[in-house]
């Protein structure tokens, strides 16, 4: 490759470096010029120490593992549910053609606006949680599986069918994996969406562990320093949820890109 | 041995499509073609003229608008179909292994995934001893895949072989040689076959019959015959007859794109 002799594909790594860098140096910028009001925007060492001493904590275990529970739980649901009733959307003309306005229609609801429903329905606990994060994310499961289904090409089925294969072994040998691609689109925006959900949940409703309700009580005691830290907290699961799924991709759809 | 002289039988056969608000449009009309399992057959035409939906038509997947498709007379319920598309990426299955791609016609009909994978290797040992039966489709190269394909085809030793220009996408030379591997795996199942084809030398190379489907007549308007003797070698490319037999369907070839200007001429000979 004539590309290869480029530095900046000798060391890629340089670059993602100095996007996290460039972003540092603005906030330490802000800060000593006091752009906000430096108590509000503290500096990064201040941050920094407030971060590590988060993660020195025991209780932040339990904090970032009721996160993570309650993320999976809503994620886990909704996929369980939203990938056979996408496939099944996909498949039957009917089904897509009775089930997209309703679908099309919820999927337009910000969630955040059922919260007042979810609470009168099934209380603050984690049923409510939970609830909020499936409904967040079933609809966009179910969608991408449809059109997963929807946009395969039709040799294969063409050959399938040739080939003796019954409806049942079709959908098994073909269409689920034809679907899988898109599939795992919908589930990766899902997962994000599900962490965005459960802090957002965590944050209203409250609870007894949770990042979410790490994030009110550190703004509620005004612990500033603490409140970024658990802001950088939350974004590194984020990162690492997003970047194990694309592992994940990659090992269990390696045709996709072929 | 009782030689069964035709197997397949296409008695005026005809395929009209109709869009919306448009006139109705003779894709072909009257086909009348037959094929016997010791004559090889191939197909050629002009993009348009409907050759793969004639090939479809024999396998059932498309239905005629006339005519009638008889397999051994009618006598047989069921026959079966070894069809080898074009488009190699979209008629091979990427999250299945080449034997299980190979056996899956086996397994479709009720035969155990293990029964299959064994004819799989079977074959693949005999026929592609290069490729690794746990290897993905897209592990191999192109021509590979196609052979996979064609592997796939004839694992239930299927009533019919139907080759839908299987080696189009290949060099000249790789699909030259693709082809006279055809040849040597249908002279050993010896089933009725129609190979489609837009290679002049490929398909004359391949076939003991060539039919001619014009899309300006809107149907079969002849068949060249090369008697060459079998197996088939790329020497024989350069042969006197071989040579005659491509200059006949090239001659049918230019006249299809001079938009039917030499109406009269007869290509039956």
């Amino acid at each position: 490759m004539v590309m290869a002799g480029k530095w900046y594909h000798v060391w890629p790594w340089l670059l993602r470096i100095l996007g996290f860098g460039c972003l540092a140096f603005a906030w330490e910028v802000a800060h000593a010029f006091s752009i906000f009001d430096p108590t509000l925007l503290p500096g990064l060492s201040a941050v920094a120490k407030a971060f590590v001493k988060l993660l020195g904590s025991w209780n932040t275990v339990s904090d970032v593992g009721m996160t993570v529970v309650r993320t999976l739980a809503g994620f886990g649901l909704a996929a369980i549910a939203g990938i056979p009733l996408g496939i099944g959307m996909g498949v039957f003309r009917p089904v897509y053609l009775a089930a997209m306005p309703p679908v099309d229609f919820f999927r337009s609801i910000p969630v955040t606006t059922l919260y007042p429903v979810f609470v009168l329905l099934l209380g603050v606990g984690d049923k409510s949680k939970i609830g909020m994060i499936f409904t967040a994310c079933v609809f966009v499961v179910m969608l991408n599986s449809a059109y997963g289904v929807l946009q395969a090409r039709p040799t294969r089925r063409q050959m399938a069918r040739l080939y003796g294969c019954s409806a049942p072994n079709v959908l098994r040998w073909v269409t689920f994996y034809e679907a899988l691609p898109q599939t795992l689109i919908g589930l990766r925006i899902s997962l994000s969406l599900s962490l965005i959900v459960a802090v957002l949940t965590e944050m209203f409703m409250g609870s007894e562990y949770g990042l979410g309700q790490l994030l009110t009580d550190a703004y509620t005691t005004f612990a500033i320093d603490r409140l970024y830290a658990i802001v950088i907290l939350t974004g590194t699961i984020g990162f690492i949820f997003n970047r194990l799924f694309v592992r994940l991709e990659t090992w269990l759809v390696p045709w996709s890109s072929k | 041995m009782v030689v069964q002289m035709t197997t397949v039988e296409l008695n005026g056969v005809s395929k009209v499509f109709q869009k919306p608000g448009e006139l109705p449009e003779d894709l072909f009309r009257n086909v009348d073609l037959s094929l016997a399992p010791q004559r090889f057959a191939a197909l050629i035409g002009p993009n348009g003229s409907g050759k793969t939906t004639l090939l479809n038509v024999i396998a059932g997947l498309v239905e005629p608008t006339r005519g009638s498709v008889e397999i051994f007379g009618g006598r047989m319920p069921n026959p079966t179909f070894g069809y080898v598309w074009q488009n190699y990426r979209d008629a091979l299955l990427p999250w299945f292994t080449v034997e299980d791609n190979i056996a899956l016609p086996l397994r479709a009909r009720g035969e155990s995934w293990q029964f299959g994978r064994d004819r799989a290797r079977a074959l693949l040992q005999e026929f592609l001893p290069d490729v690794a039966e746990n290897a993905k489709p897209y592990e191999l190269s192109g021509g590979q895949q196609q052979l996979v394909s064609l592997l796939r085809a004839i694992v239930l030793s299927p009533d019919v072989l139907l080759l839908d220009e299987p080696f189009s996408s290949l060099d000249q030379h790789r699909s030259w040689n693709a082809a006279l591997y055809v040849e040597r795996i249908w002279s050993q199942h010896q089933v009725p076959v129609l190979f489609v084809s837009h290679d002049v030398d490929e398909a004359v190379l391949l076939a003991d019959d060539v039919f001619l489907l014009s899309r300006w007549h809107r149907g079969i308007v002849g068949r060249v015959t090369n008697l060459l003797p079998r197996p088939r070698t790329l020497d024989m490319l350069t042969n006197a007859r071989h040579v005659e037999c491509r200059n006949k369907i090239i001659d049918f070839l230019r006249s299809e794109s001079n938009d039917g200007c030499r109406t009269e001429a007869n290509w039956e000979k």
